[in-house]
């Protein structure tokens, strides 16, 4: 049944018709993308694309914060870790979700600056600035575990004095 | 009275002289550049004396400070026209020869023939030129005599009264001449200046240049001392051993007149050495005057210290993700495990290891954790609140979890019943000591006891992390020397952290530190539990207890180098791998040491 009929007499028809008038406005111009088209097309952009989407507009800020659009950036590139896919987002999700792992963690780890500093360095390469392939085995419990850490200072802490 | 005189003259004449100071300065720096090219040439010229346009050698300096100390005696008690042909009649011919001119005044005064004062700016080497602008100056007299007298008091207003013999090693310190001599007039300054002399050390340790000049001079069979500011780190480490020689020695006097030269001169020093230097000077003058640091302070309070000491530096991170990793490698089979952790503090450990538990190829194992901490005087439970929040983190993440906390004022106090140790078919136990086991070492018996406790727990792993160096021996100088070696270290990571000097975080984990010197230093007995000892000696009393080391496998390493590339800001942390333990520290100095354990006596190896 459908309720978009324009002669519809009741009383929020005014506002019906205002919508409507909106999303006509926006159907012009590059922003054409409904929701769901746009969540497809992200699905396929690396992490610096998907970030700067989010600044483009508020439907788009809304469509790229999505936590699956940033678990598929951050599992997308990094080692197997033994872990189902459920059991991963039953920890991470209620912790802070990937985008903040991501921006975080994985993200600094991942810059030059930060690899050459350590003595070992697998993750080497420095192209334009391009972040790596892939982050370890270690590189990604690390982030796991300083994201718990975080979650756990931001806890209320009663006892610490100020 | 005639010291106090020195003082007056030196307190009135201190802001003129800082005065005429700053601007010969001003005027200089367009020479200056100048100055410094040919004061290198020249060679073997005192360095901030040349930037005021004076040129002494040093080898010249005691000698110089001879005349002018005598100079000055003679300003001092003559009277005022007695002296005024010194200002207009003497020819200064090289004005920046400061030995020179000293010696042409002190002639004059010998011998009063009227001369002509006659500002010759002999050579031709820029060097005059700033003391010519200045010459040429109508009230250059007064400026002389003010430069001369500000000179004269810097040397003086200095400690002068210390015994500075007692520092070893120092080159620039001459043997004194006539020893009985000088310690008799010593004792009768000692006991004459009292507290006006700290006033004229505020002076002369604030001016502008910072000269750390020291004289300890009177009668001229008196020591003349004198240093430059490059030298001050050196005399500065230097007194605070020998200060720590007097204390073990039982010369209390003497300790105590050079821990108020420490003072001073860490006051001219700046960043970490400066405050490693004031904290160690505090607990030495605690330890002198027997005023001894309650230990019985809040232990939030402490806690609240590590956990800006967690926040500024990556120790306590390394140790916690080290130690966390073996346990894991421990818990790898098991479905139920339990953890004892002999320093609950904040429970900053356990998220990450909850978070790896419950990434676990398989789900989480049960998990439960038995706190340890010390009496709160409040009655407050410190301890079942930190549990609490771990158990609505451990909700959170799906992770089945359960908590008892213990208060014990000594683990030794511990009995292995009280834990409620399941059998290891049914629960995997580990071990967690961060920071805590040194301190048994301060009652006899202690160690041992707990050792067999943990024992009788049987542990599937055991994971100790101390602090790398040894300050249990059993004499204080070399306590006290290993001491100011390891917190300089650390002083000097935390000063390269990067993190702003006014920053809070900074501040707290200095004062969390300074709390650890003073123990060290100023404690003894029982009431002296900072006793750390190296892995060396760790692993010798873990093997005669009857443990057996476990490795640390190569991914605790590189989470542990991530973390520092990730966290530590400078590059100067290391992470090392020494026979299975790691250790991390400040350039080429271990300082903490992580290590694991587990029951020499397991029948099914690990």
């Amino acid at each position: 049944m459908k309720r978009s009929a324009p002669d519809y007499q009741v009383p929020g028809a005014d506002q019906k018709m205002k919508k409507l008038k909106e999303e006509a406005q926006e159907e012009r111009g590059l922003m054409n993308l409904d929701e769901n088209l746009l969540y497809e097309v992200l699905k396929h952009v690396d992490a610096r694309t998907l970030a700067m989407a989010s600044c483009v507009s508020r439907l788009w800020r809304q469509t790229a914060k999505d936590e699956r659009l940033w678990e598929l950036i951050c599992t997308r590139h990094w080692a197997n870790i033994g872990c189902g896919t459920q059991q991963l987002r039953s920890v991470v999700l209620p912790l802070g979700g990937f985008r903040r792992l991501h921006s975080l963690y994985l993200w600094p780890l991942s810059k030059p600056q930060a690899a050459s500093a350590s003595s070992w360095a697998p993750i080497s390469r420095m192209i334009n600035s391009k972040p790596p392939a892939r982050w370890g085995k270690d590189e990604v419990h690390l982030c796991l575990s300083l994201l718990s850490i975080q979650y756990y200072e931001k806890m209320n802490f009663t006892n610490r004095g100020k | 009275m005639k010291r106090e005189h020195e003082e007056i003259c030196g307190a009135t004449s201190y802001g003129s002289g800082s005065g005429s100071k700053a601007e010969s300065s001003t005027i200089g720096n367009p020479n200056k550049g100048k100055l410094w090219e040919e004061e290198q040439d020249a060679g073997g010229m005192d360095e901030l004396l040349a930037v005021l346009g004076y040129k002494v050698r040093y080898s010249d300096m005691a000698d110089v400070a001879q005349k002018l100390e005598q100079l000055e005696m003679v300003m001092g008690t003559a009277q005022e026209d007695g002296i005024s042909h010194l200002s207009c009649d003497t020819i200064h011919y090289n004005p920046s020869d400061l030995s020179g001119w000293v010696q042409s005044m002190l002639t004059e005064l010998n011998n009063p023939a009227a001369v002509n004062l006659d500002p010759v700016l002999g050579n031709s080497n820029s060097n005059s030129s700033i003391l010519g602008q200045i010459n040429h100056d109508p009230s250059k007299p007064q400026r002389q005599q003010q430069l001369v007298s500000s000179n004269q008091s810097q040397v003086y207003n200095d400690d002068s009264e210390y015994d500075l013999r007692a520092i070893p090693g120092v080159a620039a310190n001459p043997p004194p001449k006539s020893e009985s001599d000088s310690e008799s007039t010593r004792k009768r300054m000692k006991t004459s200046i009292g507290s006006s002399g700290s006033t004229g050390y505020g002076s002369s340790s604030s001016s502008p240049q910072g000269i750390g000049v020291s004289g300890a001079v009177t009668e001229s069979t008196r020591p003349v001392v004198l240093i430059d500011s490059q030298e001050t780190g050196v005399r500065l480490v230097h007194t605070l051993m020998a200060c720590a020689e007097a204390v073990q020695q039982d010369n209390l006097k003497l300790a105590d007149a050079l821990v108020k030269h420490i003072g001073l001169l860490a006051a001219s020093q700046a960043g970490a050495m400066r405050k490693v230097a004031t904290y160690f000077a505090e607990a030495l003058a605690r330890r002198i005057y027997r005023i001894y640091p309650q230990d019985s302070l809040d232990p939030s309070y402490t806690d609240i210290l590590q956990m800006h000491f967690y926040e500024t530096c990556p120790y306590l991170k390394f140790a916690h993700f080290t130690a966390n990793q073996a346990i894991l490698e421990a818990f790898a089979t098991a479905n139920s495990v339990h953890v004892i952790d002999f320093g609950l503090k904040q429970g900053m450990q356990w998220p990450a290891l909850m978070q790896a538990l419950a990434l676990r190829p398989g789900g989480p194992p049960a998990f439960r954790l038995t706190g340890i901490g010390p009496p709160q005087p409040d009655n407050s439970d410190a301890l079942q609140q930190v549990g609490w929040k771990l158990a609505q983190l451990a909700d959170t993440i799906g992770v089945e979890f359960e908590f008892r906390g213990f208060f014990a004022t000594s683990l030794a106090d511990l009995e292995p019943e009280m834990l409620e140790i399941r059998p290891p078919e049914v629960e995997a136990v580990a071990v967690n000591s961060v920071f805590e086991l040194h301190r048994l070492l301060a009652r006899p018996g202690g160690i041992e006891k707990v050792l067999s406790s943990i024992k009788a727990m049987k542990p599937k792993i055991l994971t100790v992390v101390e602090q790398e160096a040894n300050h249990n021996g059993p004499f204080f100088v070399d306590r006290f020397t290993e001491a100011l070696h390891y917190y300089s270290s650390l002083f000097d990571s935390l000063e390269g952290s990067g993190v702003a000097p006014p920053s809070q975080d900074l501040v707290m984990s200095e004062l969390y530190l300074g709390r650890q010197i003073c123990n060290v230093v100023a404690c003894e007995g029982m009431d002296r539990i900072e006793r750390h000892e190296t892995l060396t000696q760790w692993r010798t009393r873990m093997e005669t207890a009857g443990f057996s080391p476990v490795h640390l496998g190569s991914n605790a390493y590189k989470q542990a180098s991530m973390l520092l590339a990730l966290f530590a800001g400078g590059d100067g942390y290391r992470v090392e791998e020494n026979n299975g333990c790691l250790m991390l520290g400040w350039h080429t100095r271990p300082l903490i040491a992580t290590s694991a354990w587990q029951l020499a006596t397991t029948e099914s190896g690990k």
